[in-house]
């Protein structure tokens, strides 16, 4: 006799049950069925476990039931959405949209996490850059102030002038030189400590002048500035400080 | 045959007496399977009820490769696996629940036919449905399937999209089950 598997003996229980053997399953169930008591037991169990089931009886609803049916369905039917027809897009279309997703995914994880962290400006670089600026300002106003003394020729220049105010800028001038004085103590800043001092001895002249009554005073300030070169001084010192200047000025020259 | 029914299906939204003239003729059918799976009438109508809506619902679905009535089925089971998932069905209580909801005559039929038949054959009937309730539902869509729908292997595994060797494994197990469950009724039925 042949060998069997639980699978195999099982399926042709199952097949002789319901009247689906094969040819060949036939004769191995038959063969089973005469030599294995077991295998005969399982098969008349199985038998009259299907027949006690198939007493089930169906018990019909009534007529009316089914005339009323529908009449129960259809109010459900207006409240039941229709499926959403799915439409179908291309393969292309569905990797052109993924490929376009991961580069903005790409793009969005490398702004937020790989760009090099802002430069935090340092305070010293702020208040380097905040000296500047305060002594671009300083040397346009005192070239502004001394090109007005400069340029005085007589006495009705004067007269016609209010030099109280220059005074005035004067005295604000020798105290923002004094600060700035402070702050170029590094190297390389030593023309400019120089070109303050020079100023502040002209502004400290030009402070306590009493030009109302003597316009003398006045020559000996411009001879001071003529004879210490600060014009040219202040001029070279804002053409080295912004170069676009110093392109037009060598220009002229 | 098949493309026809296609052809109709697809005026299902278009036009509701379409839809209606398909419940007319698979009404019985889907009820019957409903009531094999459920054990009992009220869940049978909701489970024949609930199966022709996911099938109006889902009718663009229907390709036509198969009919239009194995189609229903396989909702049919699928809502009844879904049911039985998400809540209890007391199958074993055919008598107290189903027959106190049947109208009019058929119901006084009924009682008549029960009367008749005697506690004898209502006990029978019980004991069916209660051996029939320890299935899993996979068990018992094809218990039913095979025994009270005359569906064969091979149409059981295309109705419930499992392998034909799924189909006999789980008939299988039902079949012992059923007969442990019957164990007490042995002499009764003759088995020793």
């Amino acid at each position: 006799m042949k060998n069997f598997t639980q699978q195999q003996r099982e399926e042709l229980l199952l097949a002789a049950l319901y009247e689906e053997l094969s040819e060949s399953e036939r004769s191995d169930f038959e063969e089973l069925l005469q030599k294995d008591s077991d295998f005969a037991k399982s098969y008349t169990d199985l038998q009259k476990t299907a027949s006690f089931m198939s007493q089930r009886e169906k018990v019909d609803p009534g007529e009316a039931f089914w005339q009323g049916y529908w009449d129960k369905l259809e109010p459900q039917l207006q409240e039941t959405p229709t499926a959403t027809r799915i439409i179908k897009l291309p393969n292309w279309a569905y990797q052109t949209v993924a490929a376009a997703a991961i580069l903005l995914l790409g793009v969005f994880i490398g702004r937020s996490f790989m760009q090099p962290p802002r430069q935090v400006v340092p305070i010293d670089v702020v208040q380097a850059a905040a000296i500047e600026a305060r002594t671009d300002a300083y040397l346009e106003r005192s070239k502004v102030l001394l090109l007005g003394l400069v340029n005085m020729e007589q006495k009705e220049d004067l007269e016609s002038l209010n030099f109280q105010r220059y005074q005035n800028v004067s005295r604000k001038l020798l105290n923002e030189g004094g600060h700035l004085k402070e702050a170029f103590q590094q190297p390389g800043k030593a023309r400019l400590r120089q070109l303050v001092s020079d100023l502040e001895i002209i502004l400290m002249q030009i402070a306590n002048l009493d030009a109302q009554e003597d316009f003398t005073a006045i020559e000996m300030l411009q001879t001071g500035v003529e004879r210490r070169g600060i014009m040219l001084k202040i001029n070279l010192e804002e053409m080295q400080r912004d170069p676009v200047e110093e392109k037009k000025t060598m220009e002229i020259l | 045959m098949v493309e026809s029914e296609k052809q109709l299906i697809a005026r299902v939204h278009s036009d509701k007496r379409v839809f209606r003239e398909v419940v007319e003729q698979h009404k019985q059918q889907v009820y019957y399977l409903a009531l094999d799976l459920a054990g009992n009438h009220a869940d049978a109508q909701d489970l024949s009820q609930e199966a022709f809506l996911k099938a109006y619902k889902a009718v663009d679905k229907f390709r036509g490769d198969s009919k239009l009535g194995s189609w229903l089925y396989r909702i049919t089971v699928n809502c009844f696996i879904d049911m039985k998932r998400k809540r209890q069905i007391l199958t074993t209580n055919l008598e107290d629940k189903h027959e106190a909801e049947f109208i009019g005559s058929s119901k006084s039929k009924h009682e008549l036919a029960k009367q008749e038949r005697g506690l004898e054959g209502a006990m029978l009937q019980k004991n069916i449905e209660k051996a029939l309730a320890q299935l899993t539902p996979r068990e018992r869509s094809v218990f039913v399937l095979r025994h009270y729908q005359e569906f064969s292997l091979k149409e059981i595994a295309g109705v419930l999209s499992i392998a034909e060797g799924t189909v006999k494994s789980l008939l299988f197990r039902a079949l012992q089950r059923l007969q442990k469950e019957l164990e007490y009724y042995r002499p009764d039925i003759g088995l020793e």
